[in-house]
């Protein structure tokens, strides 16, 4: 199991007569600390504010790769991008399947970041599986619950979005399928719920993150990309995710929004995305967070300096 | 076989005391076959030699990995099964001939990350023969100078491991040459363990590199539980260990034995079993067109937003396909990286030529470092190896 304990302030314990709730595993009261996720070199959950990043759809090399580039130099710590878009209409652009996860591969070992990636269906779970390094259940699968039972028993880490009519606690009931199956490693996602409202696309229910972190130990990060259908207010929301307690955020970057096949209105520039990067880093220490990536010359520490003498001697 | 009947009781209990009447005449059949043989071979060997003298008149060069490669895959197509030689007889056979048939159209001089033993020498074997003149070199700089310098034909340097990932050293000597990627060649990396007297109870400590005895880690575990290791700064380096002293054993290629007159006792004990290295071969010849090429080439882009885009989307709009991309940081330029890119295509091939053309209007600093065939696994394999779990 990766979860473990870090901040040693428990919640009061649980009065032994309390009834735990229909979420079992997910609950508090199963691990009163927070869970902490090891995503390889970072770990969500704890101090470090996790930035998952890139382009909604997987679409072409150049956009694919420029974008995993320019969201790696800015700061972010997951390359995210769609291989299986769910679409609402059946005449949208549906995705590029094997073909996208290949380019996924690419910006992988372009940039050494871990993929995050959508898989929507059971029967394509070993596939993607095999290129992805979180496996991402989107808003519209989250109450699939035989796509959950088969996800609870991959070896990979769960990005679980919350369904766009679900309530908190239907939600966690849908991480608890995962957390029955066996896969403990699952981050849950605000994306904005279905309301009356008509002015953003959805409607971001940030007081969810608190009310999720006082039901479960499961980390949680907010998508204000798809939540709000707006660039511009993408950046305030990231900060208000922060400032609330979220432990990470997954934003839409595109190197140009104007062509993007899929999602292109709420998708931040490059220049944006880096510009908004700073400024949360500006701000983690306010709220106990960090974000370590920013600032430092990202390929020189895992390229440069070990493999030269280790090469010359082994082969 | 030997000639003399072991037990010469045999020889009245067994078949007719008169046996070796029967195999005089087949005896005499091999020899004769032998003889054709030989002669066939010379005259294999004369043949390829003028075609080496016409090669050297046109400027083409000697070593031609594709229409070897065909040759050999041709002849063991031809092999059925239920024939004498099986196929993979008649490709070990051939492959054979061909490089001693290419040492005499002009004997090969191949630089390599030196000692003996190595897994550049294996790799430089496996492609050159023992009839090439192999010459070990101190480091990858060296063996990359010696083939600039002329002094040798061929430089053999280590670009990825399925594992451990990108050579980042041969790749930013790659930005300061001019020699070409010929060919690529994929090497197993497939480790044995080898001793003096090749008695496993003996051994105490096994000597390695400590990325082989890594390698082997649970291997060890299970096999040798509480032996010792014995960290080396090379496989050959732990090679002479156990040379030294009987109960120390060596972890490392196979061909190791050969060289160091040791016994292998257990091969193939890598955990990851499908462990491979690609190295390239360069020289100061291009490559020619197979219509299956993949070419190389590094191109620098600035520290900004969307330049990676800028440089990649031209080759999209000329309708190339990208098959790899990796970064490095420049040594001169803080903040600036250089990238290589692997295409589908031969550099001479038109498309080829205006996705570079366009990719030199985005950048300044853009060189093509040659083109060879491309690997013959499917793609798909390659991509999952590559997927091997971050986290």
């Amino acid at each position: 199991m990766d979860a473990q304990p870090v901040q040693a302030p428990p919640p009061a314990p649980a009065k032994p007569a309390a009834k735990l709730p229909p979420y079992r595993l997910t609950c508090r009261q199963a691990h009163p600390e927070d869970s902490i996720i090891s995503l390889g070199a970072c770990a969500i959950g704890g101090p470090e504010f996790i930035v998952m990043a890139g382009p909604c759809s997987v679409e072409a090399d150049p956009q694919m790769l420029g974008t995993a580039w320019d969201v790696k130099l800015s700061g972010a710590h997951v390359i995210r991008g769609g291989a299986f878009k769910p679409r609402s209409s059946p005449y949208s652009f549906q995705g590029l399947a094997e073909e996208g996860l290949k380019m996924l591969a690419k910006a992988r070992e372009l940039t050494g970041l871990g993929i995050v990636t959508e898989v929507m269906d059971s029967t394509d779970v070993d596939l993607v599986e095999s290129y992805a390094d979180i496996l991402q259940v989107g808003a519209r699968n989250s109450q699939n619950f035989s796509l959950l039972k088969r996800l609870g028993k991959s070896r990979k880490p769960v990005l679980l979005k919350r369904g766009l009519m679900n309530t908190v606690e239907e939600f966690l009931c849908s991480a608890e399928y995962l957390l029955a199956g066996g896969n403990e490693r699952v981050i849950l996602c605000e994306r904005g719920i279905r309301t009356f409202e008509t002015s953003t696309r959805n409607t971001l229910d940030l007081s969810s993150v608190l009310a999720i972190k006082e039901r479960s130990h499961l980390p949680v990060i907010v998508d204000p990309s798809h939540a709000s259908g707006k660039a511009s207010y993408v950046a305030p929301l990231s900060r208000a995710a922060l400032a609330v307690g979220a432990d990470g955020l997954m934003i839409e970057v595109h190197c140009s929004p104007e062509t993007a096949l899929c999602d292109g209105d709420e998708s931040l520039k490059p220049e944006q995305f880096r510009e908004l990067m700073s400024s949360l880093a500006e701000l983690a220490p306010c709220f106990g967070r960090r974000i370590s990536t920013l600032g430092q010359p990202p390929a020189v520490e895992a390229n440069a300096a070990g493999s030269t003498p280790k090469y010359a001697e082994l082969f | 076989m030997s000639d003399q009947p072991d037990n010469p009781a045999g020889q009245a209990a067994g078949p007719p005391a008169d046996f070796r009447a029967l195999l005089a005449p087949l005896r005499a059949e091999i020899d004769q076959l032998d003889a054709r043989l030989l002669d066939l071979l010379q005259q294999r060997a004369r043949a390829a030699i003028e075609l080496g003298r016409i090669k050297k008149r046109s400027s083409l060069p000697i070593m031609d990995l594709t229409r070897e490669r065909e040759v050999v895959t041709r002849l063991a197509q031809k092999s059925g099964p239920g024939e004498g030689l099986g196929t993979e007889a008649v490709i070990g056979v051939f492959t054979e001939i061909i490089k001693a048939c290419r040492a005499a159209q002009a004997p090969t001089k191949v630089a390599f990350l030196g000692p003996a033993g190595t897994f550049s020498h294996a790799a430089a074997l496996q492609q050159f023969g023992r009839l090439a003149q192999l010459i070990p070199c101190d480091d990858l700089a060296e063996a990359f100078r010696a083939a600039e310098a002329g002094e040798a034909d061929f430089a053999l340097a280590p670009f990825e491991n399925t594992t451990e990932g990108i050579v980042g050293q041969t790749l930013d000597l790659m930005t300061a040459t001019d020699l070409r990627v010929q060919a690529t060649l994929n090497l197993p990396v497939r480790l044995s363990l080898m001793s003096v007297h090749g008695e496993l109870p003996r051994i105490r400590s096994v000597s390695s590199h400590p990325q082989a005895l890594a390698q082997c880690r649970n291997w060890l575990a299970l096999n040798m539980p509480g032996v010792e290791l014995r960290p080396a700064v090379s496989t050959a380096a732990g090679a002479t260990m156990a040379l030294s002293d009987e109960s120390t054993a060596v972890i490392g290629h196979p061909s190791l034995s050969s060289f160091y007159n040791l016994t292998v006792m257990s091969g193939d004990l890598q955990d990851f079993k499908h462990n491979q290295t690609c190295f390239f071969i360069l020289s100061r010849d291009d490559g020619l067109p197979t219509g299956r090429d993949r070419t190389l080439a590094w191109f620098a882009a600035p520290h900004s937003s969307g330049s990676l885009y800028n440089c990649l989307q031209p080759l999209a709009t000329a309708g190339v396909n990208l098959t790899r991309l990796h970064s490095r940081p420049n040594p001169g330029q803080p903040w600036e990286y250089l990238f290589f890119l692997e295409l589908e295509g031969h550099f001479q091939d038109e498309k080829v030529i205006a996705a570079i053309a366009a990719l030199k209007a985005e950048t300044e600093k853009c060189r093509v470092l040659g083109s060879y065939t491309a690997p013959e696994e499917p793609a798909e394999t390659s991509a999952k190896v590559q997927s091997a779990p971050l986290f």
